[in-house]
């Protein structure tokens, strides 16, 4: 069984934010409202963080999906209707037709990286002629995030499966992943693509003291 | 300007008839904006043949330092070799944001990144940039102090190896000065000695320094210092592009481009290729007031930008999506190549390629061009660069061949050692105590984008705000002025005053403010039009400005 | 079964079998999303504890109800209940047997209109999304959960503090005792309204039940509302049934059947009024667990995530304690309310106030101390997360409610009532107000400044400010509890008459038992 998973090199990472682009016109995320930027939904964000006192002072931007928690995601623990869970392949999926908008899942999430759809997206014209079929527009009132484009995966198995054979290593790539112009993002199963990435001496994950185990790998800037 | 602020759709023939009407017998001024490179030679083509100035309309910064390559090196097309890079300064330069080629920047530095061979990149700033940030190092330099700090690492490198002086006699004497040591140097700039001495021999180990085109002062330190640590010409340095040979009818004539509106008396018909000067035009190019005198303007552009909306004609142009594609130049190793490739998607409205549009603009000015239409410019275009398949399938070729041997002058640095000299003399801040740190995120790259939703919420890449514009300071600099984090501020200049909301950060010198370029749109619908203020407002040139922040109540 | 009774009799009947319909109903769906949860690979037994826990509780009620309401049958003494009426009686029926005055129905009218207020902003919020209120990232909880907080607050305080003055003896509570049942009730209906509220999917509301996960801490909050809003019915109707005998006699018209429907053949029997002691009694003890369980629950759903500052132990007791601080408040206030409205300064004394002081002052100190204990942890663990969020409510953008907290929940009752002379009628009420405001100031504190203070540097995020439309939703919440209290005062007696006249009676006979038997310890030691 695959335990998918992604490794951010920071090293490499430009912040240029393309991942963060293509992941919201891959994934049909609402354009968003200019007076409410609170309300703004991006899965996938450069997280800004500035460390140390002028003039020691250094940045650390860090692409930021779901971390997709392997061990008991607090998400999924408090969600009452089973619209968020860790399913076999360690992915957590996120069901808008069983949310019932209660935002206690997000409001548990340590890393906050769960959206709220505020309103009804609207995709004017002619935005909404760059809709991705295979995913769904939202409806208001439903939580929303990074699913590590599973819907690339289904693409990906019903292709092998037409084609009468097993799924190719690295043939499942996520929108974010193919847009890094670095090459900073790097996806696929931590037992196969991925294997060894938790153990490079630079690997680490966001709040690692809470024992979440996150499936989203930074590895850390070099220093030369 | 005369604008009446409401738009009435006409045929293209009746277009270009209009056009041909009001510009029959009168001046005719060119603005260029952001062109591809075959679109562009045929508008100077045009105005070669017309007589017409053509104005560059983009913005300096992040544009390449064409003036200074022009000056020293005798042409602007040479590259920074960052692919191949060991050690890079960049002076004031946010490359990763803002940089001819963004997405060649971008894989430079995953190259810089990859394998054994890491480079070295510093940056001497106001602030802590996106590209100071993915540094190795970031020395605080105050945009005006810059050439100073350019000139003690000179100072350095002489020091340590009185040979390279000989590469720049010129630059090498105003650097020997010994105002320009790193002590004394260090200590009139604020950071720390040390720092000049060891991004000296980071350089003379084999390095390159950054600039982008924005002040003059800056960027023939920079090449200067370029010269002086002998990256001229070597890989990984500064290298000449080896640029596939221009096709048959596009080389000549052609008009040069010039940074100001002409000012002559009579009232021209200005038409603007992909330019915006209602939005980003800086005060001190005088086209503004070119506009304004200007008897007929048409905007060629994709989008109904604040200058379209100004204008008496708008012709609609296809986006890149939904045109031919066919563009040749040089990636950042000096290699030349060529991309082209069919048309992505159906226009979604009644819009012309580019080259159909500038040939038919051609026509109505009576200039006769060796195509009859974009089919035959493309086709021609592709011949002369055998990419007639490219054409048809889409895709990119590299070009084997080897860049001509630079030839260059005597003392090449002669003409920046007094370019620096005068930079030098200009004066400090004033009564406006603040250096003005200004900079243009990716997402807005070359003042488009900003109608783009989904680009807002990276433009703001170390902070938190969205969709405003944020001026930043240090704690102890807002301390001063007693005002909290988040309150809206006045920032004003010597010429104007724009409003904006204000961020803390360590990462920025506390004599310097910096401020992001791209939103206080007018026009381009809600995500752009009203969103923030436009900074533009706040400088007469690219040249280091000072400011003052105060509270707004 | 005897003629005449046959209509009411078969409601009644009817009404049984729904309570022991309903437990059963609720034992098979715990027993059901236990299975499924089982088959599922997840936590079930959750599903198990909280099944044995609300169907044991509901059985009890049905039980309790069903005994007693036997045991009334059978001590019916076929005499026609007519007790001689006195001033009391007059004083405190006087509401319910008068018309509604002019300025009755004006106070009413204008109460429906805030309420049509907030209905109207409901309706914006339906059509346009939470986008209308002040939410947004990272605050995705906010005045809607303070509000429900706040209320179930008022609930579970007002049936605890009776149920617990009830076993504790005190006299005093029979004043309060129906203001605090019927308040408590009106809290449990107008505050889950606001969950109501908060929900973005109102119409995915039946996935609760239909596939519930037992170990979310929501469900637990679903389950205790149900169960509490079930129990405190109760509480509030067995001790009307003398006063549903006395009402029988006293009106007529239309009202009258309902009246004795309501009465279950109440006629004031010995043996009667045996049975519903002994009811009441054994309910005030099941109430005492179920509001402390229930109240903690609600504190729960925030401290059993990782968040800096909610993740703590204390903010259980803390509910509780708030719960039965803002009740004592809200009972003084509806209290002078009544006296005020109903000329009931015969029955409503000075002694209720002085003692509903005291417990204001009690529940300060303690207050005082869980706040110390709070503030002490947390700033000599010096954790960062929490600095940041401690700073901004000591002396940041929440330092005025958290001050407000402080100077309502401690300063206020303090300074005003610590000394008995201080507890006037006046001073408690102003006091009760401060309490009543700070209550909410503090639970404002308690949730929102730690969602404003992410753990993560996001993009985009802003201040949490309340938008009109909440603002307007807790107007209507609050007028919506005046009205329906307001309604229920003309239908029933704001004070037990039966017991109130009974305690009286009774009241000599007590002092001089229990003196006697102090006095008696002393001289034979």
């Amino acid at each position: 069984m695959s335990r998918w998973g992604m490794a951010v090199d920071l090293d490499r990472c430009t912040a240029c934010g393309a991942c963060t682009v293509a992941c919201a016109q891959e994934n049909n995320v609402a354009l968003g409202n200019p007076d409410r930027p609170d309300q703004l939904i991006r899965w996938m964000e450069i997280l800004p963080a500035e460390r140390g006192k002028y003039p020691e002072v250094s940045a650390r931007l860090a692409p930021s999906p779901c971390q997709h928690c392997d061990r008991e995601p607090p998400c999924a623990r408090v969600c009452p209707v089973y619209a968020t869970y860790r399913n076999v392949e360690g992915l957590i999926p996120q069901i808008y037709e069983q949310c019932i908008g209660c935002r206690y899942c997000v409001n548990a999430c340590p890393y906050t990286c769960k959206h709220f759809n505020w309103s009804r997206p609207e995709f004017p014209a002619p935005f909404e002629r760059g809709l991705n079929p295979d995913v769904s527009v939202r409806n208001a009132g439903v939580m929303e995030k990074c699913n590590f484009c599973y819907h690339r995966l289904q693409v990906v198995r019903d292709t092998a499966a037409q084609e009468g054979r097993e799924p190719k290593l690295g043939e499942y790539r996520t929108a974010c992943q193919e847009s890094c112009p670095t090459k900073a993002i790097r996806f696929g199963d931590l037992d196969g693509e991925l294997e060894g990435v938790r153990e490079n001496e630079r690997a680490f994950t966001l709040l690692e003291d809470l024992g979440l185990m996150p499936k989203v790998i930074y590895l850390k800037e070099k220093t030369s | 300007m005369p604008a009446t602020g409401k738009l009435e759709p006409i045929g293209w023939a009746e277009a270009f008839e209009r056009l041909a009407d009001k510009t029959r017998g009168s001046e005719v001024v060119f603005g260029a904006g952001d062109l591809g490179r075959g679109e562009r030679q045929l508008l100077r083509g045009i105005a070669a043949r017309r007589e017409a100035a053509v104005v560059d309309a983009r913005l300096p910064w992040g544009a390449a330092p064409v003036e200074a390559m022009r000056e020293m090196l005798g042409s602007g097309e040479w590259r920074f070799d960052l692919p191949r890079a060991t050690f890079v300064l960049s002076l004031g330069a946010d490359w990763l944001q803002s940089f001819p080629s963004p997405v060649e920047a971008q894989r430079a530095f995953g190259a810089m990144r990859e394998g054994p061979r890491r480079a070295c990149v510093v940056t001497a700033d106001a602030r802590l940039s996106v590209t100071a940030a993915r540094s190795n190092d970031w020395f605080p330099v105050a945009r005006h102090h810059l050439p100073e700090f350019a000139l003690s690492v000179a100072h350095a490198m002489v020091r340590m190896s009185p040979a390279v002086a000989a590469r720049s006699p010129a630059f090498a004497a105003l650097a020997g000065e010994t105002r320009f040591g790193a002590t004394e140097t260090g200590k009139r700039l604020g950071i720390r000695p040390h720092l000049i001495d060891w991004t000296a021999s980071g350089l003379g180990m084999g390095g390159v320094v950054v600039v982008d085109g924005a002040d003059r002062g800056i960027e023939a330190a920079g090449m200067a210092l370029n010269l002086v640590a002998g990256a001229i010409g070597r890989p990984g340095g500064v290298v000449a592009a080896a640029l596939p040979p221009l096709p048959a009818g596009l080389g000549e004539p052609q008009a040069r481009e010039t940074g100001e509106f002409p000012r002559t008396r009579a009232a021209p018909v200005v038409i603007l290729a992909a330019a915006n000067p209602v939005q980003l035009a800086l005060a001190g190019s005088g086209f503004r007031e070119g506009l304004a005198r200007a008897s007929f303007v048409v905007s060629l552009s994709p989008f109904l930008d604040e200058s379209a909306e100004r204008a008496d004609l708008v012709l609609p142009v296809s986006t890149p999506l939904e045109s031919r594609n066919l563009t040749w130049g040089c990636t950042l190793d000096g290699r030349g190549f060529v991309s082209a490739g069919p048309a992505a998607v159906k226009p979604l409205y009644d819009t012309l390629e580019w080259p159909e549009a500038l040939l038919r603009v051609g026509r109505a000015l009576s200039v006769e061009l060796p195509w009859k239409d974009a089919g035959a410019y493309f086709a021609a275009a592709a011949e002369a660069l055998s990419a007639q398949d490219l054409l048809k399938k889409g895709g990119f070729k590299s070009l084997e061949q080897d860049p001509a041997p630079p030839s260059l002058p005597a003392d090449p640095g002669a003409w920046a050692a007094e370019t620096v000299r005068s930079a030098l003399s200009r004066p400090g801040p004033g009564a406006f105590p603040l250096g003005l740190a200004v900079h243009v995120p990716l997402a807005f790259l070359g003042g488009s984008g900003a109608h783009l939703p989904y680009l807002h919420g990276i433009a703001q890449v170390s902070g938190r705000e969205i969709w405003q514009t944020v001026v930043e300071l240090h704690p102890d600099t807002a301390r001063a002025l007693h005002i909290p984090e988040g309150a809206p501020v006045w920032v004003d200049s010597a010429r104007g005053s724009i409003q904006a909301v204000l961020r803390l950060r360590q990462g920025i010198r506390p004599d310097s403010a910096g401020l992001a370029l791209g939103l206080g749109r007018k026009a381009l619908g809600a995500f752009a039009a009203e969103r923030g203020t436009n900074p533009l407002d706040l400088v007469e040139s690219a040249e280091p400005a000072f400011v003052r922040v105060r509270g707004a109540t | 079964m005897r003629p005449g009774r046959g209509g009411a009799f078969r409601v009644q009947i009817a009404f049984f079998l729904f309570i022991w319909g309903f437990t059963f109903v609720t034992a098979g769906w715990f027993a059901w999303s236990a299975r499924w949860l089982h088959r599922y690979g997840d936590a079930w037994k959750p599903a198990v504890v909280m099944g044995i826990a609300v169907t044991s509780c509901f059985a009890l009620l049905a039980g309790l109800l069903t005994w007693t309401f036997v045991a009334l049958g059978r001590g019916e003494n076929g005499e026609r209940f007519d007790p001689v009426p006195d001033p009391i009686e007059r004083r405190l029926l006087a509401p319910v047997l008068a018309g509604w005055s002019a300025r009755t129905w004006a106070t009413a009218l204008a109460l429906v209109a805030v309420i049509a207020w907030a209905g109207y902003c409901w309706y914006l919020q339906l059509r346009y999304g939470l986008a209308v209120t002040g939410l947004g990232r990272p605050v995705f909880w906010g005045m809607y959960i303070v509000d429900f907080d706040f209320f179930l607050g008022i609930a579970y305080g007002l049936v605890l503090l009776s149920a617990v003055l009830r076993l504790a003896g005190a006299d005093w509570r029979r004043a309060g005792q129906r203001l605090a049942a019927m308040g408590a009730v009106f809290a449990m209906i107008v505050g889950p309204v606001n969950i109501l509220l908060d929900l973005g999917r109102l119409d995915h509301l039946h996935k609760v039940y239909a596939s519930g996960r037992m170990q979310s801490p929501l469900l637990w909050d679903v389950a205790s509302i149900m169960t509490f809003l079930i129990t405190c019915l109760v509480y509030l109707f067995l001790p009307l049934i003398p006063d549903f005998g006395l009402l029988r006699e006293r009106v007529g018209g239309f009202r009258k059947p309902i009246y004795r429907f309501l009465s279950f053949g109440w006629t004031g029997s010995a043996a009667q009024v045996a049975a519903l002691d002994r009811a009441n009694r054994l309910l005030a003890i099941l109430v005492v667990f179920v509001a402390v369980i229930v109240r903690s629950v609600v504190a729960w759903i925030t401290s059993l995530t990782l968040q800096p500052l909610w993740h703590s132990a204390l903010t259980g007791p803390m509910y509780v304690l708030g719960a039965i601080f803002l009740s004592a408040a809200v009972l003084a206030l509806l209290l002078a309310a009544m006296r005020r409205a109903f000329g009931l300064s015969a029955v409503i004394r000075p002694v209720h106030f002085d003692k509903l002081g005291l417990v204001l002052v009690l529940c300060a100190v303690v207050w005082g101390y869980l706040m110390v204990s709070e503030l002490l942890t947390v700033s000599y663990g010096n954790e960062p997360d929490e600095m940041a969020i401690i700073a901004t409510k000591l002396s940041g953008r929440f330092s005025l409610l958290f001050w407000m907290a402080v100077g309502g929940l401690f300063a206020a009752p303090v300074a005003l009532l610590t000394r008995k002379s201080w507890r006037t009628a006046g001073r408690v009420v102003a006091a009760s107000l401060a309490v009543f405001v700070g209550s909410w100031a503090q639970l404002y504190t308690e949730l929102v400044p730690v969602l404003e203070h992410p753990r993560m540097p996001l993009p985009g995020s802003g201040h949490y400010r309340p938008a009109a439309v909440e603002i307007a939703t807790f107007a209507g919440c609050l007028a919506a509890f005046v009205l329906l209290t307001m309604i229920l005062t003309r239908f029933v007696p704001v004070v037990a008459v039966f017991y109130e006249r009974r305690g009286r009676g009774d009241a000599a006979a007590q002092a001089t038992e229990r003196s006697r038997e102090y006095q008696a310890e002393v001289t034979h030691p």
